[in-house]
């Protein structure tokens, strides 16, 4: 039983870092396009604020994937 | 014939060119009484209606928020020509983003409301504590991209009316975009439809730009104070909407 449980919480977590690399991949992409789309419309200090946003996305989910790793 | 709408909407502002005032006096800003750089705001269709379209001597740069902006300052697009300068920013009523900042807002607070059902909803017992902020962690990561996915389609979904062209950037999707424009000298027609009991409660609409020829009509979608758009690309293109 105390084997199970072990088991368990380490397949959650193994599970957790796929996805969040997955969404941590989308970020990215997200990040980029915004990116495109500002060249194609900028806005002074709002395409800032939205920029700076998907970076904080990227950020925290390369945060979370790191502490992951060093979790497992 | 002038309404009773008000320009400060939901959805964004207008600001025009400040004439000389006579009547008005905004509360906000020390209006000058000076003819020739006199600036007063447009509070009221009524004054809308006899104001002129000038350029504005002290142009202002749009909220993040603003979905029409007249003369906006700070904004640029691709390929602008040296001598182009935006008249009116057009982009889909704030409104329209309300369904999904209603769902960020739920899906917010669900892991809240959920507690006492989480003993049914996962194996918690199995689960270590820092697995369990891992979880949680990710799924508000989750949240705060779609939140700003949405918010950055809606944001760059946006039109410009200019003193030589009208462009149209539609934003369907973060990958799939597609840019429209037409010269002012090739639009024939301007006109809006306003359908339903939201957009005539929220004052949005379309606005259809019907060009000449097989060049390719261009639609503002669901933008707010459609009649005032409408009015302002007719007197650009020198016809005043019936």
């Amino acid at each position: 039983m105390f084997d199970t449980f072990i088991n368990i919480d380490l397949f959650i977590r193994f599970l957790l870092l796929v996805l969040v690399a997955i969404y941590g991949f989308f970020a990215i992409i997200l990040t980029f396009q915004i990116n495109v789309l500002d060249k194609m419309a900028h806005q002074v200090r709002s395409s800032l604020t939205i920029m700076l946003l998907s970076f904080i996305n990227v950020a925290a989910s390369l945060i979370l994937l790191i502490v992951l790793i060093l979790s497992l | 014939m002038p309404d009773d709408n008000n320009l400060t909407d939901l959805s964004g502002e207008i600001l025009l060119d400040e004439e000389n005032e006579t009547s008005s006096s905004s509360p906000i800003e020390e209006t000058n009484t000076d003819p020739a750089s006199a600036t007063p705001k447009i509070e009221s269709a009524e004054e809308f209606e006899s104001v002129s379209e000038d350029r504005p001597v002290d142009k202002k740069t749009p909220s993040i928020f603003s979905s029409l902006y007249y003369y906006p300052k700070g904004i640029e697009f691709s390929g602008q020509e040296s001598n182009e300068e935006i008249i009116l920013l057009i982009r889909r009523s704030f409104v329209t983003n309300i369904p999904w900042i209603s769902m960020v807002l739920l899906f917010s607070i669900l892991p809240i409301l959920l507690i006492p059902f989480y003993s049914f909803l996962l194996p918690l017992d199995e689960i270590q504590p820092p697995t369990r902020i891992f979880l949680l962690s990710f799924y508000y990561i989750i949240i705060f991209g779609l939140a700003i996915l949405k918010f950055a389609l809606w944001f760059y979904h946006v039109s410009y009316l200019t003193n030589l062209r009208i462009i149209d950037f539609d934003v369907h999707g973060i990958l799939l975009r597609d840019v429209s424009e037409t010269r002012l000298k090739l639009v024939q027609e301007v006109k809006y439809t306003q359908n339903g009991f939201f957009q005539s409660l929220f004052n949005f609409g379309e606005v259809f730009v019907q060009t000449a020829g097989t060049v390719q009509n261009i639609e503002f979608d669901k933008a707010p104070n459609p009649q005032k758009i409408a009015r302002i690309i007719g007197d650009k293109i020198g016809r005043r909407l019936k």
